[in-house]
């Protein structure tokens, strides 16, 4: 038997009922007990496999681009999975990634989280499908804004909606977020729902705050740090820049 | 009456008009101007609305369109003391929310309804309108409008066809949208969109995501006001939450400067450009853009232009985690 055991609150999506291996890595970070590299290495498999779900329904003869559209926190795991396995299935030079830096305001019921920085690699088609990567989806409060961002410039032909784990409810949150011609365009990935919470972290969800699992220490720290993937593909893209104007 | 809503950063704000009145004091005044039974509907009327305040949440949309309408007109140009009050529930037969300016006052009436009539119910809104403007005159305001605010685009329509003779010299009809999400007011309702946009932290071209937290920012200001406020109160609850998301205005950056030495170090940065027009600062440098989450009159900046000046970064790469 499997030292992480399936929780009985938790319902398996599909995708996870036909993908044994993606069913046991969901429950490997939901363990509190799994190290933190552990925890980030297990990030980065799950990327993969939501990626592998997805990958079908992306025309592979389009040209159109292909924006990751992550958090800072999540930019070096689970958004590297999902690019890693882009990359393997040929769609790499299609990619551009897009990080942004949330941070979280509380003020009388109102739950935002503002955009403090963002890394956004420019656009080489006139379309692009959206792939919104997201480590747990709850409120939906980041991924709603972060993919508001996102539309600001572009309207998507696709958005995929890319998460190990939903709270319940959270589809139906995030599409009273946006108009429905937007709306309408979501289509959904993810391994479980859960139903339960403590306080405001979902159980088991994802194990607890992603940052603090991922090593990040607390909320303020996680926007204090540059992705390596950022870091990396800046670089490439600078390099892009110069072999286009020389 | 909170007498300390009259004192904004230390200036008397100027409207302290019959509004701020009790209603005890407004129905005595009122004494021979209202029937008994106009005077008995009124007090009811006032108890359903202090009710129905929680969770109102049509009405506390507008209320913060309205304050952003009004610090887009008036905020860069005039002193804070000349701003606008705004009343939420007033003591009258038009009673969502009053705003009040040098020029006279405007009553708005919301409906977030599918179907509306003037002469419909045992309380007709053209009652109500016809009852506002007497009760407005009788306090001798300058000059009244009274607005009907519609979520229906074609109620709004259909009442501006069928107004009422009697109320159409000084009433207006108006649309405004519900959804349950502010996101998507951002997003969908372009005069919101035009109005918000000019009143967020970043100067660069602003995103929709920016929007919709400018927004939220001054519906929150309502949450933290007890109905009655001056706008420049309002705008300092607006611009209070931390992370900051509301723009400075001409008056309170008229002495911001940056450092001599701090201008001088980013400039030797490659593709490092900044604005601080509207009190942030927002920066972008190729691929990576961003603004710092408090403004450049808090301490905070001040220690982060000193960061700078210290460690003397000479390319974006050695700044970024100085910009976090």
């Amino acid at each position: 038997m499997s030292q992480f055991a399936p929780h009985e609150a938790r319902k398996y999506t599909e995708f996870a009922d036909k993908d044994t291996v993606a069913r046991q890595l969901v429950d490997v970070i939901a363990d509190s007990s799994i190290t933190v590299q552990r925890y980030r290495d297990t990030m980065v498999e799950l990327g993969r496999a939501l990626a592998s779900k997805f990958i079908l329904k992306i025309d592979k003869f389009s040209t159109d681009d292909l924006f990751v559209i992550c958090t800072v926190e999540d930019a070096d795991f689970l958004a590297r999975g999902v690019i890693e396995q882009l990359d393997l299935s040929g769609l790499g030079n299609r990619i551009k990634l897009m990080c942004m830096w949330n941070e979280s305001v509380q003020d009388e019921g109102i739950s935002l989280s503002p955009v403090l920085r963002q890394y956004r690699e420019e656009p080489t088609s006139t379309k692009a499908s959206f792939i919104v990567v997201k480590s747990i989806i709850s409120g939906a409060c980041v991924v709603k804004t972060n993919l508001t961002r996102a539309i600001s410039s572009s309207d998507p032909q696709q958005v995929f909606v890319v998460s190990p784990v939903l709270y319940v409810g959270a589809q139906e949150r995030l599409a009273l977020e946006f108009p429905p011609k937007i709306a309408e365009k979501f289509e959904y990935y993810w391994f479980a729902t859960d139903s339960n919470k403590s306080g405001e972290d979902v159980v088991p969800g994802i194990g607890g705050r992603v940052y603090e699992r991922l090593g990040f220490g607390n909320e303020a720290n996680k926007n204090k740090f540059t992705p390596q993937i950022v870091r990396q593909r800046r670089k490439l893209q600078g390099a892009y820049a110069l072999a286009a104007t020389g | 009456m909170r007498a300390e809503n009259y004192f904004i950063n230390g200036v008397i704000n100027k409207y302290m008009s019959h509004l701020k009145k009790s209603k005890e004091d407004r129905l005595k005044e009122l004494g021979g101007v209202l029937s008994k039974g106009q005077s008995a509907y009124l007090t009811n009327k006032a108890r359903g609305g202090s009710s129905g305040r929680k969770g109102t949440r049509y009405e506390d949309h507008f209320s913060g369109y309205t304050l952003a309408r009004i610090l887009a007109n008036e905020g860069k140009a005039a002193e804070p003391e000349n701003w606008p009050n705004i009343y939420e529930q007033v003591f009258s037969f038009v009673d969502d929310l009053v705003v009040e300016s040098e020029e006279g006052a405007t009553y708005y009436q919301l409906k977030n309804v599918a179907a509306l009539t003037w002469q419909g119910s045992d309380h007709p809104l053209e009652l109500d309108f016809e009852l506002q403007k007497k009760v407005s005159d009788a306090f001798g305001e300058k000059e009244t409008k009274l607005v009907l605010v519609t979520s229906d685009e074609n109620v709004a329509k259909k009442m501006w066809e069928g107004m009422p003779s009697a109320i159409a010299s000084y009433t207006a009809i108006e649309h405004f949208p519900y959804y349950v999400s502010l996101n998507r007011l951002a997003i969908e309702f372009e005069p919101l969109r035009a109005v918000v946009s000019s009143l967020a932290r970043t100067g660069s071209k602003v995103t929709d995501d920016e929007i919709g937290y400018t927004l939220s920012a001054f519906v929150s200001s309502f949450m933290h006001g007890n109905g009655s406020s001056s706008v420049a109160e309002l705008l300092k609850f607006a611009q209070g939450i931390s992370p900051a998301l509301v723009r400075l205005f001409p008056h309170q950056i008229a002495d911001l400067k940056l450092k001599d030495e701090f201008i001088k170090v980013l400039a030797e940065i490659p593709n490092f450009a900044y604005c601080y027009k509207y009190g942030f600062f927002d920066w972008s440098c190729s691929l990576d853009s961003g603004v710092l989450p408090y403004n450049c009159l808090d301490k905070q900046f001040e220690a982060f232009q000193n960061r700078i000046i210290n460690a003397r970064p000479t390319s974006f790469e050695d700044l970024e985690d100085l910009l976090l």
